[in-house]
């Protein structure tokens, strides 16, 4: 293989697909990056079998062919090099960065042990605006668990049915449900997609895209611009969600948003050195009023908001960091809480836009 | 075709219930020993052959047997020491079945010589696989010679249980060291078959026995420990947290005279030196408990070794507070010299879950080589040891106080001096014990709420499980647990405690209903939480390679002196360690 290239084109392709490296080391070809020609651009691929990562990048092609570098050793040599002209050249396994009057020689791996990142050929496929769907992702990442115990709840289930697009997570402390619409689609689909996957997602989709999602049972394929993401699905049973959401509630409050959140965090600050207990914030509701009273061996604090109040007065307690969390990804300048008691679980929206909620479990003492 | 149900011969009926009684040559020796206590016997000799198989002899000066009882002896449910159950709750003697002559005669060859001291001659009965084959008139000294050949000559099966003579003595010699410990005031002498394996004075003193038994470098160690209360009190030794073995047995559990197994006395054991040693070592203690016989029932195997206390919880309880003050009070310093070599030394800083690892290391020390040895091979009468043990029970809270730094080295541990004495602090463990007690000391006071859930975990229990878990809901709330019945056994785990970074708490959930099953107490919220406290107490703790200014070291140094043990971190690694300044100058020659 022998091309000519920029420093510029290897970094666009070494920082794109550089994440889905695996960081173990059990299999090292794994820990390596695939170049491969292919007409005018050269791809780049990695994966660690749960992810793939492919994009291409247009170069000046002499010969073609492919090689697998080790991906720490060229991201790190790439990231060095000088900002003037390139040529790679390899033979069997051994690569050659030829620039300015020096070269650099890395040992690579053999191409042929390197897992094909393979497209899907179902022919189920969706689309869907970058922005929308990198905001879906925004809203509901949060609420994934982090803890490997039960693995359905590290994952966000993707749902297709006809029209409708749902994102859904939960840690079971708390869910996290964004649904859009998206014109004309008859196809069905159901599966919880790795949440280091929606994150390299929402790093690499830029906001004018379109992006194609391309589905079938054991794998989903989604595609923008020079890029591909190809995921595994997490095996099991995702909760059905929609059985968990109130459809009812015995207190409904429209509050402002930017000033509960600015209270929940003084709020939080009280308890924030607690090795022991994760912080807690209790709202007394009642006469139009959210009040916090709290204090801890540091301080004390009392606040109240004013609100608008439908219905029955309630005091509830929270993880503070759980509100927060929702606080930051909901954009309206208020939002509308529904409750039906102290120990039920309780609905958070924007104000008119019922293609989001937050649903938080309270704490009980 | 029906079998025909008949009664069985009584000589049947008695191997049957030997089979009980008398499990191998160790039973036989023990049960006899106890015959000669109960008879008031000051001098007890056992001469053992052949691991116990071939030849048991004890030899007492008790009140012998008088002639015409002699045949009684050894008819089953015969016996001088009861006459009703209810004498059971006054019982002063070890034996109350009558049992163990009539067991040990069916499945040997047995001889009973016997002279009370008003009688003028003795006499002798010869049974053999329980067929009694006669009697005769003997001149003899006073007291009992029970003689037992040829153990399980007539039950082949049994006899082929039995494992080499050499463990099967270790067995006996380890029974026969316990008993002795029990009994300071009886002389005890123990042969096989000629050699003297161990002799206890019998003048009353226990450490002098514990000495003949477990070592005189031990016995120097040992702390005393002791406790009255209304209806309890105790009296013991202990080891101080340096001396560590890995089997439990360096272990003697006594109650009113009666050596016995005890989960409970085990569990409160562990509790008392809880954080004081690595976890899965053990101790060395002699524990003697003293209190009245209606308040245990030692009738639930005919071993007679298990009992069952009426008051557990308290009991355990009083037992661990008493075992931890005892120690703390003692706060015996681990010594410099203790440490000779380098690879002594746990080296690393354990992972999060390191217990384990360090378990091992602590397994791996031939500093404990020593104390390692089995009970029963370390009973043989020591040499005296020339070396003068220091005194190392120096009262401590004192000492932190005039401890001031002088620098720290390897950015990990801090020389100290109060003038007498060099203290080397590992700063690490040092403010992970400071740590550990300030979070269990909020641990213990905060109520702990608990996070509801939305998609709850569900739990099949068993019907034990259930039980327990029905009986323990309370308890379980309080830690922030909410379980909620769901159908058949099935649980759900609709809450968990509002804790941080706990991990997996439907296992702690589970271990709760599995501690309370196997220990049938519930564990406390340290115990439950220890794991997780154990980890945000290293996790928060200075780290070993953090640079220290004076005023932090002298705080460290305060602090520590403040807590209930600045002598190990909670994983039971020494905080510590010290050189006096006599030490040093034995080691320059001056
Ligand atoms: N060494 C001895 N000195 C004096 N009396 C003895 C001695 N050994 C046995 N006896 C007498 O023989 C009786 C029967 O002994 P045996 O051991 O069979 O029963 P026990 O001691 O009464 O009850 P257990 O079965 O619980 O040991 C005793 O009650 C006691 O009176
Ligand atoms: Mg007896």
């Amino acid at each position: 293989m022998k091309i000519l290239c920029k420093k510029e084109n290897l970094l666009a392709g070494v920082n794109t697909v550089q994440r889905a490296v695996s960081p173990k080391n059990t299999l090292p070809i794994l820990q390596g990056i695939k170049l491969k020609t292919d007409g005018e651009n050269l791809w780049f691929e990695a994966t660690d079998l749960e992810i793939g990562i492919r994009c291409k990048v247009p170069v000046n092609i002499q010969e073609g062919g492919q090689l697998v570098l080790p991906a720490r050793l060229f991201s790190e040599i790439t990231r060095k090099l000088p900002d003037s002209d390139l040529q790679i050249e390899s033979i069997d396994h051994n690569v050659k960065l030829i620039y300015e009057n020096s070269n650099f020689a890395i040992n690579g791996f053999d191409p042929e042990e390197f897992p094909e990142i393979t497209e899907i050929s179902s022919t189920d496929i969706i689309e869907i605006p970058a922005a929308v769907f990198k905001n879906m992702i925004r809203q509901t990442i949060f609420a994934c668990a982090v803890e490997e115990t039960r693995p359905v709840f590290t994952g966000i289930l993707l749902q297709i049915e006809k029209e409708d697009i749902y994102l859904v997570s939960t840690d079971t402390h708390r869910l996290a449900y964004s649904k859009a619409v998206i014109r004309g689609n008859d196809k069905e689909f159901k599966g919880i997609i790795p949440s280091k996957t929606m994150q390299e997602i929402y790093r690499l989709l830029d906001d004018n895209e379109i992006l194609t999602i391309k589905f079938s049972p054991s794998k989903v394929i989604f595609h923008f611009g020079t890029v591909q993401i190809l995921t595994r699905l997490i095996e099991g049973q995702f909760p059905s969600y929609k059985q968990v959401i109130p459809q009812s509630c015995t207190t409904k409050l429209f509050i402002h948003t930017r000033r509960f959140m600015d209270t929940v965090e003084r709020a939080s600050l009280l308890s924030k050195d607690n090795y022991l207990k994760t912080n807690t914030v209790r709202f007394q509701i009642e006469d139009a009023l959210i009040q916090i009273n709290q204090f801890s061996e540091m301080g004390k604090i009392s606040e109240q908001i004013e609100i608008e109040q439908d219905g029955e007065d309630v005091a509830i307690s929270f993880n503070a960091k759980y509100i927060l969390d929702l606080l930051k990804v909901i954009d309206t300048e208020h939002i509308i809480m529904e409750t039906s008691g102290s120990f039920s679980p309780c609905i958070f929206r924007p104000e008119n836009d019922q293609n989001y909620l937050c649903l938080v479990l309270p704490l009980r003492n | 075709m029906n079998r025909r149900i008949k009664l069985l011969d009584p000589h049947c009926v008695n191997q049957i219930a030997a089979g009980e009684v008398v499990e191998r040559p160790l039973s036989v020796v023990k049960e006899l020993i106890e015959n000669s206590l109960d008879a008031g016997a000051k001098r007890i000799e056992i001469q053992i052959e052949g691991g116990g198989t071939s030849f048991i002899r004890i030899k007492d000066d008790g009140s012998g047997i008088l002639p015409d009882d002699l045949p009684l002896a050894v008819l089953p449910h015969a016996t001088s020491k009861i006459t009703t159950i209810n004498d059971l709750d006054r019982l002063q003697t070890l034996g109350f079945r009558g049992e163990a002559l009539p067991s040990i005669a069916s499945v040997s060859k047995l001889n009973i010589l016997s002279r009370p001291s008003q009688e003028i001659s003795g006499r002798e009965i010869r049974i053999e696989g329980g067929e009694l084959l006669g009697t005769s008139e003997t001149g003899c000294s006073h007291g009992t010679v029970v003689t037992v050949r040829e153990l399980f000559y007539n039950t082949p099966a049994r006899h082929k249980f039995l494992r080499s003579n050499t463990t099967e003595f270790g067995l006996i010699s380890d029974m026969v060291g316990r008993m002795a410990l029990a009994r300071p005031g009886i002389a005890l002498t123990l042969r096989h078959p000629n050699n003297l394996i161990l002799n206890t004075p019998g003048n009353g003193n226990l450490l002098e026995v514990i000495a003949s038994v477990l070592g005189r470098d031990t016995a120097r160690r040992l702390i005393p420990v002791s406790m009255q209360e209304e209806d309890l009190s105790l009296t013991g030794y202990l080891s101080p947290p340096d001396i560590i073995r890995s089997a439990n047995t360096g272990i003697t559990f006594i109650v009113n005279g009666r050596v016995i197994r005890s989960q409970l006395l085990n569990l409160a054991l562990r509790d008392g030196y809880h954080t004081l040693i690595p976890s899965g070592s053990n101790p060395v203690a002699v524990i003697a408990l003293t209190m009245p016989p209606a308040d245990y029932d030692v009738n639930i195997h005919p071993a007679k070794l298990d009992v069952k206390f009426k008051k557990e919880k308290e009991i355990k309880e009083s037992i661990a507070a008493v075992v931890r003050d005892t120690l703390l009070r003692a706060r015996p310093l681990p010594n410099f010299t203790s440490y000779p070599r380098k690879e002594q030394h746990p080296q690393k800083e354990p992972s999060l879950n390191g217990s384990e690892q360090l378990r091992i290391l602590y397994k791996e020390k031939s500093i404990f080589d020593e104390e390692k040895v089995p009970a029963n091979d370390n009973v043989k009468v020591k040499q005296q040891d020339p070396v003068i043990a220091e005194n190392q029970l120096s009262p401590y809270s004192l000492l932190f106080e005039k401890v001031r730094p002088i620098g720290q080295v390897f950015l990990t541990y801090l020389l100290c001096t109060d003038e007498d004495r060099l203290y080397i602090i590992d700063q690490h463990a040092a403010h992970e014990r400071i740590r550990y007690e300030e979070l269990l000391g909020k641990l213990r006071q905060e109520k702990i709420a608990s996070q509801t859930l939305l998609i709850p975990e569900t739990f099949d229990l068993t019907i034990q499980e259930e039980q327990v878990m029905l009986q323990y809901l309370i308890e379980l709330q309080d830690i922030g647990f909410i379980a909620e019945h769901f159908g058949d056994r099935t649980y759900l785990l609709r809450g968990i405690p509002v804790l941080n970074h706990l991990e997996n708490p439907g296992e702690i959930f589970r271990l709760f209903l599995e501690e309370i099953i196997s220990k049938s107490f519930p564990p406390s919220r340290d115990q439950l939480l220890e794991k997780w406290v154990f980890m945000l107490a290293c996790r928060t703790a200075i780290k070993g390679t953090d640079p220290l200014s004076v005023q932090e070291m002298e705080e460290l140094i305060q602090r520590l002196g403040q807590t209930s043990n600045p002598l190990s971190c909670p994983h039971g690694r020494p905080t510590i360690i010290t050189i006096s300044k006599e030490e040093l100058e034995n080691r320059f020659y001056r």
